[in-house]
């Protein structure tokens, strides 16, 4: 049951079974409200639990199931009841309590959760859902509280949410909450199943008033309890009421002494000693240290207090270790095992019956094993920057000696390669030495051609002259004997004999072309022989002379020789000697014919006579064999490289570049020496110096 | 009638003084002999008046037949003496060069002496 006067002092009155009652202390008469089925506007249901007048407009009854509101002007309510598949309904069960917080939106605490009623759109919204919550209350400074079975919630307007809320002396909370009021003081007065609490809201210090300031527990009318206009505190039980008058409720202020009074560690007590863990009672101390081993340890403490009657309660806790708090209640030490190392402190509270609060700490460093400690840690770093220095001089060591070995083998693959390509590159200039020796040939063979019909022609020819004179001399033979007679035969005996003596020459002047040809083209034997050098410069000169002739008909030349004759045989590989000279008077002919552009000659142009000399001279040690042209020389920057392999001046595929360079190679075996003399515009000389022996 | 050899080979006289003994001997042919096309052009300065066939060979070190024909086509108009060009290389380049320079006939070695003396006699 639950009664509320109204602003004119007619009393409200919310009946368990009978419905709402309106009564008129004046006249004495009630005015009843009862659920009547056939009329919408009639109040809801019956089994009421509490009344709460919101403004002059409405009025709210809450139920034993569901809930209804009276609109003070038209005298009709509406109501309010669960929905199963409307989640904006109120949600189920019984209402205890109704309140308007500060900005007078209307809560309502239910028996499955607290509800905020939303009066624009008539919805509810949900908070605490599933907690029993039987009280809410909007304390003087607009606080909204709300006190559940679970514990006490203080609405925080940042979050929109209700917050556990927990005194300071009462670290586990206060539960199995009936009621909460306010008193003129600061304080919320709250109702639990076994207790009254004061609780004042500014130090956050809860007083427990129990069985040992008479109050008898479980026997409570919940609902009832109210702040009377003197400041004075109801609290309704089965037997009567409490009156508390908060102004007359004297605290004991002192808190209790509180020491620290032993310390076991390993489950052995510690005495104070000169060099033991405690140089002093534990009661003056102010920072224990202990080893890493020695982290199981338990300190008692206690408190004396002379002004209370209530049992003194502790709480602890080893700040840094852990957050909470201990709630010991009577019991007074704190045990720890398993400590880390490290620096903490042990923070002890007792509170006496008064909720006179005194706290007391104590530093206890635990210090880490050699291991742990700070120059482990640098021996350990240095060990860790030498191992990476270490692994890193290794990684390095190890690539530079893999890169090494790469680079080995690269270079040594690279040699193989080297030496592959130096075994084709002699190959090859094998190859090319015998096709500038052919090439040199080919250019020959027209030449050779003439050489060889020139001397055949005359064999030819002479032979058949021969014949003739033969047969005129028969027919002087058969004429008569005269002296004139005498005189022809003779003459034409002599013919014929200086004929045969012609065909001789010729014959063998042919033999030796083709012996010469042969020779030529021969591999070197590399054998030395005695040569005759002016004649071997003679033939081929006319060799070159009539190879050039045979491929440029138009090419000419004047020849002059002037042979040393005393220079007799010398001993050289004849055929290496004689390409070397063909070679250098073949590049003599190309020098002269340079300057004489073709059909130069048809005009009558010649500006100078292209002219090859070829000189031969002996000194005491050494023969020279001089070719000379007067062509346009050899320019300075070309001079450098004649003797160089592959060198050539001449247009692509006519010169191989070879012969100056094998020529050079060849004199050299021989062991002397070819050196070139040049002027612009002028002249070329090379001069081939042989030793004799 | 005078006829000048030029050739380089020198035992081209023997040849031709034997070749020709009959004709020089009934005084039918005169021979004269130069080794080179520039000992040619100083006989024929030389024997200026007589009235000369010349017989040369094209390929000659120094100065060539051809040379020496185009010498004598442009120099020596009265009378243009006849030449007859002998090759070893009996080309069509060298025979069209040679009838070009104005060669009266065109000779392939080895020398058809039947032949050449045939052409000596018209000629004459």
């Amino acid at each position: 049951m639950d009664i509320v006067p109204d602003e004119k002092g007619k009393l409200w009155i919310a009946t368990h079974h009978g419905g709402l009652d309106y009564f008129d202390p004046v006249t004495e008469k009630f005015q009843h409200y009862k659920h009547d089925s056939s009329n919408p506007g009639s109040i809801g249901m019956d089994s009421l639990h509490t009344v709460f007048i919101e403004n002059d407009k409405y009025l709210w009854v809450g139920a034993e199931v569901g809930l209804t509101r009276l609109d003070r002007n038209t005298g009709k309510f509406t109501t309010y009841r669960h929905k199963q598949d409307d989640s904006s309904s109120i949600s189920s069960g019984s209402v205890f309590k109704l309140t308007t917080d500060k900005n007078g939106a209307v809560w309502i605490a239910t028996i499955s959760g607290l509800e905020k009623f939303d009066a624009k759109t008539g919805k509810f919204i949900h908070y605490l859902p599933g907690y029993s919550v039987k009280a809410i209350f909007k304390s003087a400074n607009g606080d909204l509280w709300a006190g559940a079975t679970q514990g006490l919630f203080l609405y925080d307007e940042t979050t929109g949410q209700f917050k556990s809320y927990k005194p300071d002396n009462l670290p586990s909370g206060i539960e199995e909450i009936l009621s909460v009021i306010g008193d003129k003081e600061n304080n919320i007065w709250i109702t639990t199943s076994n207790a009254v609490i004061r609780l004042n809201t500014e130090t956050k210090i809860a007083k427990v008033y129990s069985a040992e300031y008479g109050i008898l527990s479980s026997s409570w009318n919940w609902l009832n309890n109210y702040l009377s206009s003197d400041g004075r505190i109801f609290i309704g039980g089965t037997k009567g009421y409490y009156m508390i008058n908060p102004s007359e409720m004297i605290d004991n202020t002192t808190p209790p002494i509180l020491n620290f009074s032993k310390i076991k560690i390993s489950n052995k007590e510690i005495f104070p000693d000169e060099n033991g863990i405690l140089t002093q009672p534990i009661w003056d101390t102010k920072q224990i240290i202990l080893s890493h081993e020695q982290n199981a340890f338990t300190i008692d403490f206690n408190a004396i207090d002379f002004n209370s009657n209530g049992p003194i309660k502790y709480l602890y806790q080893l700040a840094d270790f852990e957050k909470d708090w201990h709630d010991i209640s009577a019991e007074h030490s704190a045990s720890y095992y398993g400590v880390p190392p490290g620096k903490y402190t042990l923070n002890v509270k007792a509170i006496n019956g008064e909720g006179s609060m005194v706290q007391k700490s104590m530093e206890i460093i635990i210090t880490p094993p050699w291991w742990q400690t700070w120059w482990a840690y640098t021996v350990y770093a240095i060990l860790f920057i030498l191992l990476g220095w270490g692994i890193y001089k290794y990684q390095k060591n190890y690539i530079l000696s893999r890169e090494r070995k790469r680079s080995q083998e690269r270079e040594l693959a690279q040699a193989k390669e080297i030496e592959k390509a130096y075994t084709e590159l002699k190959a090859t200039q094998a190859q090319l030495i015998q096709s500038e020796k052919m090439a040199s040939l080919g250019e020959l063979t027209a030449g050779i051609a003439h050489e060889i019909q020139n001397p055949l022609n005359f064999v030819n020819n002479f032979s058949e002259v021969n014949l003739e004179l033969i047969e005129e001399l028969k027919s002087q033979k058969s004429k008569v004997k005269s002296e004139e007679n005498d005189a022809i035969e003779k003459e034409l005996l002599d013919d014929i004999a200086q004929n045969l003596e012609k065909i001789n020459h010729h014959g063998k002047r042919a033999d030796a072309i083709v012996k010469g040809m042969l020779l030529h083209s021969r591999s070197s034997t590399g054998q030395k022989e005695p040569t005759d050098i002016n004649s071997l410069s003679d033939e081929y000169l006319r060799l070159a002379y009539h190879g050039l002739r045979a491929k440029d008909k138009s090419f000419n030349a004047t020849m002059k020789t002037d042979y040393d004759t005393s220079i007799g045989k010398i001993q050289v590989v004849s055929q290496d000697i004689g390409r070397v000279i063909l070679n250098l008077i073949t590049n003599a002919f190309y020098a002269i014919n340079l300057q004489q552009p073709k059909g130069a000659v048809a005009r009558g142009v010649v500006i100078k006579e292209p002219t090859v000399w070829i000189t031969t001279k002996k000194s005491e040690n050494n023969i020279q064999i001089i070719v000379k042209d007067n062509g346009p020389g050899i320019p300075k920057h070309v001079l450098d490289k004649i003797f160089q392999p592959f060198f050539t001046t001449k247009p692509a595929g006519q010169g191989t570049g070879l012969g100056l360079s094998l020529s050079y190679d060849i004199i050299k075996a021989h062991g002397g020496q070819l050196d070139v003399e040049t002027q612009e515009g002028e002249m070329t000389q090379f001069i081939i110096t042989l030793p004799i022996k | 009638m005078k006829v000048l050899g030029v050739d380089d080979e020198k035992d081209i006289q023997i040849l031709f003084e034997q070749r020709f003994r009959k004709e020089i001997r009934e005084n039918q042919i005169n021979f004269a002999f130069a080794f080179s096309g520039e000992e040619a052009l100083s006989y024929l300065n030389q024997h200026e008046h007589e009235a000369v066939l010349i017989l040369s060979d094209i390929n000659m070190p120094g100065m060539s037949g051809l040379e020496l024909l185009e010498h004598i086509k442009q120099k020596y108009h009265k009378p243009p003496p006849v030449v007859m060009m002998i090759t070893a290389y009996g080309d069509q380049e060298n025979y069209d060069t040679a009838i070009r320079l104005g060669a009266d006939d065109f000779l392939t070695k080895p020398v058809d002496f039947t032949l050449l003396k045939e052409k000596l006699k018209t000629t004459l």
